[in-house]
C-alpha cells in the first residue's frame, strides 16, 4: 500500500511537471497576452510598460525558472486580467466543475451498468439490440450536439426544465445528462461484455446447478465479477469526461473551469490557464488512483504495489 | 405526485429494476419540474418588473473600468458609474450627464461645472476631487490602466468644489468625447481597496451591483440614492451564455429577456414569432478589408497603385454579401465613418459594383492578366466575416485576381500580424473607433505613424492633424467630410459596412437598443 501510494505520488508528479512545461510553452507560442489586453490603438509606450510590469520582457527561459519556483512555493500567480489569485479564480470555479462531473459519472455508472446487464442477460433479443443501438448513437453524437437537442425538446418544447444558467437541481438536470452521454456508452458496453463473458464461465454455470436463483446469480455473483474493469473504465474516462465539461459548460452557459479556461485562452490570461490545467490534470490522476484503490477493494486478488507473477 | 411515489413500492422488484433507468430519473424530474413550474409563475404577470436579464456571448472577467477595454464590462460599468458627458447617437450631441456645462477656457483648458447633491452609492460626494482622482488613477503607471485615451492630458485641476479644468499637452479635439466614455470613481473606496472594484465597483450610475459570479452573471440592484431617473427594473443581470443557440433557447422558454448575440439567420428564424422582436442598431463597428497601398508587404505592389484599389472596390458585390449572408443587416459604407458618428458626411456614397470597370482599371494599371494576392481572415467580432471573404475571394477571382485565404485568430492577427507589418496585402479588420463617435476618433489606424497603418499619404495627415487640433465644432465637421471623400477616393480600404447589433428581445420588455456600447438596461421598461 505504501509502495503504491509512493509510486502514484511520483506518477503525479512527473505527470503535472510534463504538463505544466507543455501548457507553459504552448501558451507562449500562441499569442501576447498585450494583443488581448491593450486596444490595439495602444501607443508603443504603453506597450512597453504593461509588457515589463507583467514580466513578460525576461527572457522565455526565466520566466519558466521565475514560474517553476512559483509553483514550488504553492503560488500560481496572479490573474493578468484581473489580479485576482489564480488559484482563488480556479478554486472558485472548480467547485461547479465537479459538481457536475461527479454527478455524470454517476449517472453513467448507474445507467450504463443497469442498461449493460440488461442487454447481456437478454442477448440477442430485441432489448439487447435496442440498448446497444441506442449506445451507438449516444457514443457517436457530439456532445455540443446532445445538449442543444436535450434544451430544444425539454427547456424551449415542453418547458419544463431550464435552458440554461446555474441555480438549483433543476438546472442540473440536461447538463448532467448530456454530459453523462458522452461516456454512458463505454460503460454500457464494457458491462455487456464482461456480463456476457462471466455468464459463460464455470463458475455461473455451477452456481445456476446449485439450483440459486436467476436474480441472485446475476446481481450478487455475476455482477461483482464484472465491476473491476468498470470501475477501471470510470476512473480513465475522468479525463474526456472534464473535457466533456468545457463543452457543457459552454452550452449550457455555466460557469466552471471549463468556461473559465476557454475565456483565459482567449485573453491569454496565462496563469489563469496554467492553474486551471494543473487543477484539471492533478484531479484526472487522482481520479485514476483513486479507480485503482476502489478496484482493489472490490477484487481482492488485485494488490496494489506488486506485479503478478 | 403522492401516487407515484407509492407506485414502485407495488410492483416486484423486477419491474422496479426494469424501470430504474427512465424511471429513476423520471421521478427524480418530477419535483424539479413543480419547481420550475413555481418559477415560470413568479417570472410571470406584475412581479416581471423585478428583473431582466440580458445574455452576452462575451464573459464579464473584472468591472474595473481601468484594467478591460472590451464591450460587455463597459456596458455592466456604464449602469453602474457614470460618465461626466453623454452622447446621443440620435442628435449627434453630447449631453450633460455628472457635468452640467462645459467650455474651453482656452485652446489647452477645458472647464466643467459638475451637477451638485450627486453622491455614490456607498454615500462618498461626488464632486471634483473625484474627477481627479479618477484621472490620476488612469493615468498612475501602478494601476496598469488599459485606457489609452487621455495621453494628451497633463492633469486635472480642481478649482473649487463644483469645477474642475483639464489641462492639455496639446488641442484634444476629441478630450469632451472621450469624457462621454470614461467613468468616474468614488475615491476613498477605490483607495481603502482597489482590487474590489473588479467584482465590487461602486459608482453614482442608476444601478449597483448585488451580485457578481464570475464566468456566470453579473447581478445589478436599483440604486435608490440615484439622482436621476429611476430605471424601471428593480434588478437586472448580465449573463454569460456563450452559444447563440443556447442563448434563443434560453430567449424562448422564458429564462432571459434579451438575447444580445443572435445571428441573422436565427433573427429570421424568430421574425414570425409574436413573443419576440427583433431589435437591430448599427454598432459602432465598421467591417473593411485593407489594403497594403504602402507597400509593407510589397514595396511595388499592385496595390500601391490607387486604380488598383479602386478596381477591387467595384469589383465586389458587397450589396449582395450584406443581402445573402448578413440578411440586411449591415449597413454599407463609402468612407471610414460611422452614420452615427459626429461629422459623418452622407454625400460620400458607397462605391458601385461595377465589375468592367473594375476591368478597365486594372488593365490601366498594366495588370490586365490579374495577379495572385494573398487575404488574412479574422472575424475581429464580426458576424459572417468568414464567409464574407470566401465571397470577396469569388468576385476577385470573376475579375483575374487569384485570392490565397489564411485565417487567424483575432489578437494574433491584429496584434502580431498587423502591427508588425506583414499582414499584407489585404486582410480583414474591425473598426470600432474607441467606441467614440466621431469620424476623427476612427482614422488613427490610417496615419502615416501608426504601428497599423498601411497608408501613407501626406494630404491625409494635414487634414488628421488639423481636425485632431481643431476645437471649432463647424470646422471640424468641414474638415471631416474632407477626409472622408479623400478616403473614399485613395480606397486605402475595401469598404464594406457598419455592423448592426442584432437583440432579440422579449415582448414583455420595452427597450429600444442603443447605438455604439452600452446596452442602457436603466432605460428598458416593462412592456
Amino acid at each position: 500500500m505504501l509502495r503504491f501510494t509512493l509510486r502514484s505520488l511520483v506518477h503525479l508528479i512527473v505527470v503535472l511537471w510534463g504538463v505544466v512545461t507543455i501548457t507553459f510553452l504552448a501558451l507562449r507560442l500562441s499569442g501576447n497576452p498585450l494583443d488581448a489586453l491593450l486596444s490595439p490603438e495602444a501607443t508603443e509606450q504603453q506597450r512597453a510598460q504593461l509588457t515589463e510590469q507583467l514580466g513578460l520582457d525576461q527572457p522565455i527561459a526565466m520566466q519558466y525558472l521565475l514560474f517553476l519556483r512559483q509553483l514550488g512555493s504553492g503560488d500560481l500567480g496572479r490573474s493578468i486580467i484581473t489580479g485576482t489569485r489564480a488559484g482563488q479564480l480556479v478554486g472558485d470555479q472548480f467547485a461547479h466543475s465537479l459538481l457536475l462531473t461527479v454527478l455524470a459519472l454517476a449517472v453513467s455508472a448507474v445507467v450504463g451498468v443497469g442498461l449493460g446487464v440488461l442487454a447481456a442477460t437478454r442477448r440477442g433479443g430485441l432489448i439487447d439490440r435496442s440498448v446497444v443501438a441506442l449506445a451507438a448513437l449516444a457514443q457517436a453524437a457530439p456532445l455540443f450536439w446532445v445538449g442543444l437537442i436535450l434544451i430544444i425538446v425539454f427547456a424551449v418544447h415542453l418547458q419544463v426544465l431550464p435552458a440554461s444558467g446555474m441555480g438549483g437541481a433543476s438546472h442540473l438536470v440536461l447538463p448532467v445528462v448530456a454530459l453523462a452521454s458522452g461516456i454512458m456508452p463505454y460503460v454500457l458496453r464494457l458491462t455487456r461484455t464482461t456480463m456476457l463473458g462471466v455468464l459463460d464461465t464455470e463458475f455461473i454455470r455451477f452456481q445456476q446447478a446449485t439450483g440459486l436463483g436467476h436474480r441472485s446469480i446475476i446481481y450478487r455473483h455475476a455482477l461483482k465479477n464484472c465491476l473491476p474493469p468498470v470501475v477501471t473504465l470510470l476512473g480513465l474516462q475522468a479525463g474526456p469526461l472534464l473535457g466533456g465539461v468545457v463543452v457543457i459548460e459552454t452550452v449550457f452557459g455555466r460557469s466552471g473551469v471549463g468556461s473559465l479556461l476557454i475565456d483565459s485562452i482567449y485573453s491569454r490570461d496565462y496563469p489563469v490557464v496554467q492553474a486551471a490545467v494543473l487543477v484539471i490534470v492533478v484531479a484526472v490522476v487522482l481520479a485514476n488512483v483513486l479507480a485503482d484503490l476502489l478496484v482493489a477493494v472490490i477484487d481482492p486478488r488485485v494488490r496494489l504495489g506488486r506485479t503478478a507473477s | 405526485m403522492t401516487s407515484s411515489h407509492q407506485a414502485p413500492t407495488q410492483h416486484n422488484r423486477r419491474t422496479f429494476l426494469r424501470l430504474a433507468g427512465g424511471g429513476a430519473l423520471a421521478a427524480g424530474a418530477l419535483p424539479l419540474l413543480q419547481a420550475c413550474g413555481d418559477d415560470a409563475d413568479d417570472s410571470g404577470g406584475a412581479s416581471q418588473s423585478d428583473l431582466l436579464i440580458i445574455a452576452h456571448a462575451q464573459g464579464i472577467p473584472t468591472l474595473d473600468p481601468d484594467l478591460t477595454a472590451a464591450d460587455v464590462p463597459h456596458s455592466v460599468i456604464m449602469e453602474v458609474c457614470e460618465p461626466l458627458l453623454d452622447f446621443d447617437p440620435a442628435s449627434r450631441q453630447l449631453q450633460p450627464r455628472l457635468a452640467e456645462e462645459w467650455s474651453y477656457v482656452d485652446d489647452l483648458t477645458l472647464e466643467l461645472k459638475l451637477k451638485s447633491g450627486v453622491t455614490f452609492s456607498n454615500g462618498e460626494p461626488f464632486n471634483a476631487e473625484a474627477v481627479k482622482f479618477s484621472l490620476d488613477r488612469t493615468q498612475d503607471p501602478a494601476t496598469k490602466s488599459v485606457n489609452t485615451i487621455f495621453a494628451n492630458v497633463d492633469s486635472v485641476q480642481v478649482v473649487d468644489e463644483l469645477t474642475v479644468r483639464w489641462h492639455l499637452a496639446q488641442p484634444e479635439a476629441l478630450l469632451t468625447q472621450y469624457l462621454s466614455v470614461w467613468p468616474i470613481l468614488p475615491p476613498q473606496y477605490t483607495t481603502e481597496d482597489p482590487g474590489r472594484l473588479a467584482t465590487a465597483l461602486v459608482g453614482t450610475g442608476p444601478y449597483k451591483v448585488k451580485t457578481f459570479s464570475a464566468g456566470y452573471e453579473v447581478l445589478l440592484e436599483r440604486n435608490e440614492t440615484y439622482w436621476g431617473t429611476a430605471p424601471a427594473y428593480r434588478e437586472v443581470s448580465y449573463r454569460t451564455i456563450d452559444s447563440a443557440e443556447t442563448q434563443m433557447s434560453a430567449l424562448l422558454s422564458g429564462e432571459v429577456q434579451i438575447a444580445a448575440d443572435l445571428l441573422p439567420q436565427q433573427a429570421q428564424s424568430l421574425e414570425s414569432n409574436e413573443t419576440v422582436q427583433i431589435v437591430s442598431k448599427p454598432k459602432l463597428l465598421l467591417a473593411y478589408v485593407t489594403m497594403d497601398s504602402r507597400g509593407r508587404t510589397d514595396p511595388d505592389g499592385p496595390l500601391t497603385d490607387k486604380r488598383v484599389r479602386q478596381a477591387i472596390n467595384q469589383a465586389v458585390d458587397v450589396d449582395s454579401i450584406i443581402d445573402n449572408l448578413l440578411l440586411g443587416y449591415g449597413t454599407r459604407i463609402g468612407s471610414i465613418a460611422h452614420p452615427a458618428q459626429f461629422g459623418f458626411d452622407e454625400s460620400v456614397a458607397p462605391w458601385p459594383y461595377d465589375p468592367s470597370t473594375a476591368q478597365r482599371l486594372l488593365a490601366e494599371a498594366g495588370y490586365a492578366d490579374g495577379f495572385e494576392l494573398r487575404m488574412i481572415s479574422q472575424t475581429a467580432g464580426i458576424t459572417a466575416q468568414a464567409e464574407a471573404a470566401q465571397a470577396i475571394q469569388r468576385d476577385l477571382e470573376a475579375v483575374g485576381l487569384q485570392v490565397s485565404l489564411e485565417t487567424m485568430t483575432d489578437p494574433t492577427a491584429v496584434g502580431q500580424v498587423v502591427r508588425g507589418g506583414e499582414a499584407g496585402p489585404l486582410f480583414q479588420f474591425g473598426n470600432a473607433a474607441r467606441g467614440i463617435f466621431d469620424v476623427g476618433a476612427g482614422l488613427s489606424s490610417f496615419t502615416s505613424d501608426s504601428p497599423f497603418s498601411y497608408f501613407d499619404n501626406p494630404e491625409f495627415m494635414t487634414l488628421y492633424q488639423e481636425q485632431a487640433v481643431t476645437l471649432d465644432p463647424d470646422r471640424r465637421q468641414v474638415i471631416l467630410g474632407d477626409l472622408q471623400r479623400l478616403l473614399h477616393e485613395e480606397a486605402p480600404v475595401l469598404f464594406q459596412w457598419a455592423v448592426h447589433a442584432i437583440w432579440a428581445v422579449s415582448d414583455q420588455v420595452s427597450w429600444p437598443g442603443h447605438e455604439g456600447r452600452y446596452s442602457r438596461l436603466y432605460t428598458a421598461k416593462p412592456a
